[in-house]
């Protein structure tokens, strides 16, 4: 199986996190096109043609052909897996013995020379005496060590033989279950490459026969309520995001709620980033056994970003939870009363953020903090983001100051 | 200013301000988050001010809160590509000739839903719009219709993936993996309960809940293919879910992948287009925003509270009225019930979990008659999961009561609305005291699949 060992580098995300979003904002203002289309076809095939969702996605049953080919490949590299650890495992057995057998040799071979040297030595001392007693002892003890030793260097050889056949066995599993996965992996290229061909016929034809079932997607079964129901279903749908917009006040405080709006909606999009990611990560660590250093920092770090810098968009379409059970029945003027005493707190938290943030960032860029792992990103952009996010936040504030100020206005003058 | 106070004085001063700014409409997480500065600074001095952005950063690297806008956003993308209809128009096809047999669907297509959404709002708001309708017009008692689609839909935060599991997870430095293993029987315990109740009361009298007439029923070749309609969001359950109790993937990587699949499904719906995915991303953002936030300013909040020795000062309260281990709990849950009627549970859990869980860790396993100290924490996060389901149907503020007044028929009265949920928040207090009982409905299948 091939292995990829790609490492994002720092400049391909920071783009990807500046580029991305810009060119879905502009794609998700362009008119909707019905039916099954060639992009999003190849786009699937592209990301997850290795699992035939591109045959799936054109209801083309050929696409389950795919799977028991991939799954094979999932197999063979999980056998692969077992296979490289039993491997390890053998060759530490082979070199610890090895090792025993290296360091024991020399000192076997050098014991004769010193046992007769240990022999002179106890025929030259004298009879009863205590140098004597010791030279015995000493001789005692090199021989017992030489029994010892060979004893010791006859198991290491005969582990080292044991351990040596399942080491080529454990070997040669390997190559063959890592055969087994590239042999699947190379059919199923085969496969895509076909259908990179086929892929135009295909969509024309899964078209043609959505048309013939008629102008109903879902099959036609459904009866006049339900099918009312759906309708409504899609209009509360729809209506959901308009409302988010409706938000967006007039004049100097709507240019502050498009700025909440937009950086919202800007930030909003790396969530697909990090299916991409995600999704890379996985098909890399149990297709290709490469798993990456950069995916799990990066997108954690990447959402980190987007829930402070998201904090405004919050308070502009009014996310944030809050209790009421009494706001909710109080008049116009309560309620903009009420709301200029509690954002003293919102400010002194917000303003608390932006200050300690600053603080907290300023120190992380003038030291270059990088992060702790081996991609080894830059900490203090990410650091940043909670200035960027307090900023935001202050300003949205202001414009929620502003118009709750100008509805107690409008208030006093009507009464 | 480093004004020293007495912790009685502090408690009652820092969660009355907490309510009376909560009451006054102020977002909770504002609300905690100023509040934080504010006593930061009366204890403390302008210097313990930067406790702030440290507190902050470690939760914008946690890599498992990563799980939580994956999660959401793989719901939003199946509610766009309009799974959610199709798999009650399904269940209740499969089931219509049934008596109660629409009711029975729609908790089953909320039970299967909840295994793919890990927030109730859109489970519920749906099965409003799609299934409330459907029953009414076949004559259904609407106390049962209602009271299903909201029992059935606040499922969601129970039965895995569920954000609340993967706070509670972050918070008491638990496996989320086992949590989401842990929440699987108590989940089905609830449904199948609620199910039992429709589907007796239904039989008992026939009026409230009549099957569907012979001539709408639909032969088993119709069945099938509805059937193979639901084969590609049915498989991503199994994907999603089987990876994380299998632990080939993190709940993280899980998410992705869900997600990744959610593309397709919406793909094979003919869905998938520039402005589903605008939609399902600001739909996203909004509802992590959210949760995080509170998450952000309560961590300061309740951070402060302890390391003024807050928990000590509820320990002590709580042992002084005389309880035993058991008696606490009761409390514990008790008090959780009634802030479930006011707070949302996101701030529930980062207010009263911190606190809570090391108060039940000194009470030691044994107490409960529990194997090990995993086990407690596991134990008492899903009976926290199992309370939560109350605070979505309970009165004045329950969650589902509201978004099903947003969808339903203006003719019924809120009271109505109400008095359908009274049963099914009884069913959900038995099943609270079973899994308190019998803490093997909550243990048995993590030990099963993680061992130890």
């Amino acid at each position: 199986m091939p292995s990829i060992s790609f490492i994002l580098p720092h400049w391909v995300y920071w783009g990807t996190l500046i580029v991305f979003p810009i060119v879905a904002m502009i794609m998700a203002r362009r008119t909707k096109t019905s039916g099954y289309s060639s992009p999003i076809a190849y786009m699937i095939l592209i990301s997850g043609g290795i699992l035939g969702l591109h045959r799936l996605y054109l209801r083309n049953l050929w696409g389950l052909l795919y799977l028991p080919i991939f799954f094979a490949i999932l197999f063979a590299n999980a056998q692969g897996k077992v296979a490289r650890e039993a491997e390890s495992q053998a060759a530490n057995e082979v070199n610890s013995a090895q090792r025993v057998i290296e360091r024991l040799e020399p000192k076997l071979a050098a014991a004769d020379g010193k046992i007769a040297t240990l022999r002179a030595n106890l025929a030259d001392a004298e009879q009863g005496s205590f140098a004597e007693k010791r030279a015995k002892l000493t001789l005692e003890k090199a021989e017992q060590s030489v029994i010892d030793d060979t004893a010791r260097i006859e198991k290491a050889r005969t582990g080292k033989k044991a351990a040596e056949p399942a080491l080529a066995e454990a070997k040669a599993a390997r190559a063959n279950w890592a055969n087994r996965a590239f042999y699947a992996f190379m059919i199923i290229c085969a496969f895509m490459l076909v259908d990179v061909a086929l892929l135009p016929g295909l969509v024309n034809r899964a078209n043609l026969r959505s048309a013939e079932e008629g102008e109903d997607p879902s099959g036609g079964s459904l009866d006049a309520i339900e099918h009312e129901a759906v309708e409504r279903l899609e209009q509360v749908e729809a209506e959901e995001t308009k409302k988010d917009e409706d938000h967006i006040g007039t004049g100097w405080t709507g240019a502050i709620d498009r700025l909440s709006f937009y950086t919202g909606e800007f930030v909003s999009y790396w969530m697909v980033i990090a299916v991409i990611a995600y999704y890379y990560e996985v098909v890399a660590r149990y297709v290709f056994n490469s798993p990456t250093i950069w995916v799990h920092e990066g997108m954690y770090l990447m959402f980190g970003m987007q829930y402070l810098i998201a904090g405004s968009y919050a308070a502009l379409t009014d996310a944030h939870v809050k209790v009421d059970v009494f706001y909710a029945d109080w008049s116009p003027l309560r309620k903009a009363v009420v709301d200029l005493f509690t954002s003293i707190f919102f400010f002194i938290f917000a303003g608390t953020l932006l200050v300690t943030g600053w603080i907290f960032a300023m120190d992380a860029t003038v030291v270059d903090e990088v992060s702790f792992s081996e991609w080894q990103i830059a900490y203090w952009p990410f650091k940043w983001a909670i200035v960027v996010g307090a900023v935001l936040l202050i300003l949205q504030g202001i414009s929620k100051l502003a118009s709750d100020l100008n509805s107690v206005r409008n208030s006093l003058q009507g009464a | 200013m480093g004004i020293e106070m007495e912790i009685g004085w502090l408690t009652a001063l820092m969660f009355g301000s907490l309510m009376a700014l909560l009451m006054a409409g102020l977002p909770l997480a504002f609300v905690t988050g100023g509040l934080a500065c504010v006593f930061l600074f009366i204890l403390g001095d302008a210097q313990t001010l930067n406790i702030v952005p440290s507190r902050i950063f470690p939760l914008m690297t946690n890599y498992q809160l990563s799980a939580i806008p994956l999660f959401i956003f793989l719901a939003a993308m199946l509610e766009r590509a309009g799974i959610i209809n199709e798999m009650f128009d399904v269940i209740y096809k499969l089931m219509g000739g049934v008596k109660g047999g629409l009711a029975a669907a729609t908790i089953i297509a909320s039970t299967i839903l909840a295994a793919m959404v890990g927030v109730i709002g859109a489970a519920v708001v749906t099965m409003g719009i799609i299934a409330l309708p459907a029953m009414l017009e076949r004559h259904y008692d609407p106390k049962i219709a209602m009271g299903s689609i909201m029992a059935g839909g606040t499922l969601g935060i129970l039965i895995p993936p569920s954000i609340l599991a993967i706070i509670y997870a972050v918070v008491a430095e638990q496996s989320v993996g086992e949590l989401f293993i842990g929440a699987v029987l108590p989940g089905l315990l609830l449904s199948g309960m609620y199910i039992f109740y429709v589907t007796a009361m239904c039989y008992l009298d026939p009026k409230k809940g009549p099957p569907i007439p012979v001539e709408e029923r639909i032969d088993t070749r119709e069945k099938l293919r509805l059937l193979g309609n639901m084969a590609a969001p049915i498989t991503l359950i199994f994907v999603v879910l089987g990876v994380i109790f299998a632990g080939v993937a993190t709940p993280v990587e899980a998410a992705g992948i869900g997600t990744f699949g959610a593309f397709i499904v919406a793909a094979i719906h003919r869905k998938l287009s520039w402005q589903t995915i605008r939609e399902a991303c600001m739909t996203t953002l909004k509802a992590s925003a959210m949760v995080i936030w509170i998450m952000f300013g309560a961590t300061i909040f309740v951070g402060l509270y302890v390391l003024e020795g807050g928990q000590q000062f509820v320990e002590q309260t709580m042992t002084g009225l005389g309880l035993g281990p058991w008696g606490i709990l009761i409390l514990m849950q008790v008090v959780l019930i009634i802030l479930g009627m006011f707070l949302d549970w996101v701030g529930i859990l980062l207010l009263a979990v911190p606190i809570f869980v090391p108060i039940i860790r000194a009470l030691g396993a044994q107490a409960f008659g529990l194997g090990s100290e995993g086990d407690l924490v596991l134990w008492f996060g899903v009976l926290y999961l199992v309370n939560m389901q109350m605070s979505f149907l309970s009165p004045p503020f329950g969650y589902a009561l509201f978004y099903l007044r947003g969808v339903a028929p203006a003719e019924i009265p809120m009271s109505d609305i109400f008095k359908s949920a009274l049963p099914f928040l009884a069913l959900q207090i038995v099943g609270l005291v079973l899994c308190m009982v019998f803490p093997q409905i909550i243990t048995w299948l993590p030990r099963l699949v993680y061992g130890g």
